[in-house]
């Protein structure tokens, strides 16, 4: 198995950055810890993002992104509804070690 | 009734007495603890989100005294130069939210709102699993500012288990148009000031349906998101109004002190948020283990996960609408007569006053405008009504404001459901 050298960094969006934004790095971490990746994950609001994803690999978002992001972006609301969640987290776990391997 | 309020707040005065005479920096984590140790959380994660929540509480003492100490002199000045008497300041959604959960009323509105949930599904009342504990602050305030206006720790929560029942019922009322329009199947945002926005708009729309011409005024937001976009970012924001405050404040003749102003705003803007983060990231044990019991409790039924009306903000009628009524919002919390006041803080967060607007006007910019206008007016008009009253939950949660500090208020609390509780409330008090 190839371990995986580079740290991919996450940016998580919601409507402020604060709420639903935090429930989702929480889970992210805990998720993506137990999977043994190497990620960086912050927060901030969606309409922060135009401004602050500079340097970010992926995007997820419970808000909709309204316009032009050169990252991938997840839509986050599987993570608040449990509907969907594991699917969601195995594309975004995918997409990490695609990622990290480049 | 009143008499049987009376006793049971009798009854139960000693033991809010003594939890009270606590403190609130070590009650309320107290209480946090008691929640997610009894939901089956595990102890270190129960202790983690208990000391969180501590640390938030300290954190916002520092971040309140930072903005009121740096925007009092400029507001004061204001008022001296031109007259306009704004004495209550919009010190925004985060601290409001803070402060309701750190009263003895807010912290005992986690337990309620949830019972009320439990019991309504329970009775097949709501279809709406509302594990969205953050936004409990919108019944936490309801309860908090009860208690304070009526002297009465019991009516407080009945009043928050009333606004807590109504956000339930709403959302259910409106999930299915919200699950088309949005695409977001078996959801519903039963958001404590998102629901009382329905009624408005639908009235809005009922009226603006009947007006030729008006009617059929369709406005484009593509343009106003490309080129206005920078203001939806809470730092600029921050800047622009710190710098408007202090030319407002007289502060063109001394320019280090203007843009002094103006970066530690926009730095009350930025850190402000992050703090309010710590008191979520403490909540997110609670509702963690909240989801799973009601997940295991209502297995096979058809419920609707309740979400927090910042799914919606994204939609680009929203994004657009929030950035034209800054200025708007702003105007009129300025022209308005009897309006005490001044919108500042929550001026970043204008997206969720106009959240429920596209749903129920097939996403017109022009609608969500007027609708916005229209909230704004009585949002302005119901935190007059409450005066200080943000300010002295505050003091009674132990938060230390700076002499001479004007007095504080949060857009996002303005709701009429929270009024019509607070209008009951000081009757029942003898109008105190």
């Amino acid at each position: 198995v190839e371990k995986a050298e580079k740290s991919v960094r996450i940016m998580v969006a919601c409507g402020s950055g604060i709420a639903t934004s935090m429930h989702v790095v929480v889970t992210l971490k805990e998720k993506l810890a137990a999977a043994k990746l190497n990620v960086t994950i912050d927060s901030c609001s969606v309409n922060e993002l135009l401004d602050r994803s500079t340097g970010y690999d992926i995007i997820v978002s419970t808000a909709q992104v309204s316009f032009d992001v050169k990252q991938v972006v997840f839509n986050a609301i599987p993570i608040l509804t449990g509907i969907g969640e594991d699917e969601l987290l195995a594309d975004i776990i995918a997409k990490v070690l695609e990622l990290s391997q480049a | 009734v009143n008499i049987f309020f009376q006793q049971m707040a009798d009854a139960i005065a000693p033991i809010s007495d003594f939890l009270t005479g606590l403190g609130i920096a070590v009650l309320v984590p107290i209480i946090i603890f008691i929640i997610a140790m009894v939901l089956g959380q595990t102890f270190r994660k129960s202790l983690i989100a208990a000391l969180t929540f501590g640390a938030a509480f300290v954190g916002l003492n520092l971040m309140i005294g930072l903005l009121i100490g740096a925007v009092a002199p400029a507001t004061t000045a204001m008022v001296e130069a031109t007259g306009i008497q704004r004495d209550i300041l919009d010190v925004g959604w985060p601290v409001a939210a803070g402060i309701a959960f750190s009263t003895t009323a807010g912290a005992l509105v986690i337990v309620t709102s949830l019972l009320v949930n439990l019991v309504m599904l329970l009775t097949k009342t709501t279809r709406t699993v509302n594990v969205d504990i953050w936004n409990f602050w919108n019944h936490a305030f309801t309860a908090s500012v009860v208690t304070l206006v009526s002297g009465s720790l019991l009516f407080g929560l009945f009043a928050a288990c009333v606004h807590a029942a109504l956000c339930l019922i709403i959302a259910d009322w409106q999930a299915k148009k919200i699950q088309e329009f949005y695409g977001i199947p078996g959801i519903s945002i039963p958001h404590g000031w998102a629901v009382t926005s329905v009624p408005i708009i639908i009235a809005v729309n009922w009226v603006v349906d009947r007006i030729p011409v008006i009617k059929d005024i369709q406005w484009d937001e593509g343009t106003i998101r490309q080129k206005w976009g920078a203001l939806g970012n809470p730092i600029v924001l921050g800047f622009i109004l710190g710098l408007s405050l202090g030319i407002f404040g007289g502060l063109l003749r001394d320019i280090p002190a203007l843009l002094t102003l103006a970066v530690t705003v926009a730095a009350v803007m930025v850190l402000l948020p992050k703090v309010t983060g710590m008191f979520m990231e403490s909540l997110t044990a609670v509702s963690e283990v909240a989801k799973k019991f009601f997940a295991n409790k209502f297995k096979g039924r058809e419920l609707y996960i309740g979400l927090d009306s910042a799914i919606l903000i994204g939609h680009p009628t929203t994004v657009a609408a929030a950035i034209v009524m800054i200025p708007i919002v702003l105007l009129l919390s300025i022209i308005l007569p009897g309006n005490r006041v001044l919108a500042l803080g929550d001026l970043a967060a204008l997206v969720y006053f106009v959240s429920m607007v596209p749903s129920l006007s097939k996403g017109n910019l022009f609608r969500s405008i007027i609708c916005g206008i229209v909230i704004m007016t009585i949002v302005l008009y119901i935190l007059t009504m409450f005066g200080s009253s943000l300010t002295y939950m505050a003091i009674d949660a132990g938060v230390e404001l700076p002499e001479g500090a004007t007095d504080m208020t949060a857009l996002s609390a303005g709701n009429w459901i929270t009024a019509i509780f607070f209008q009951i409330g000081r009757l029942f008090s003898g109008g105190a």
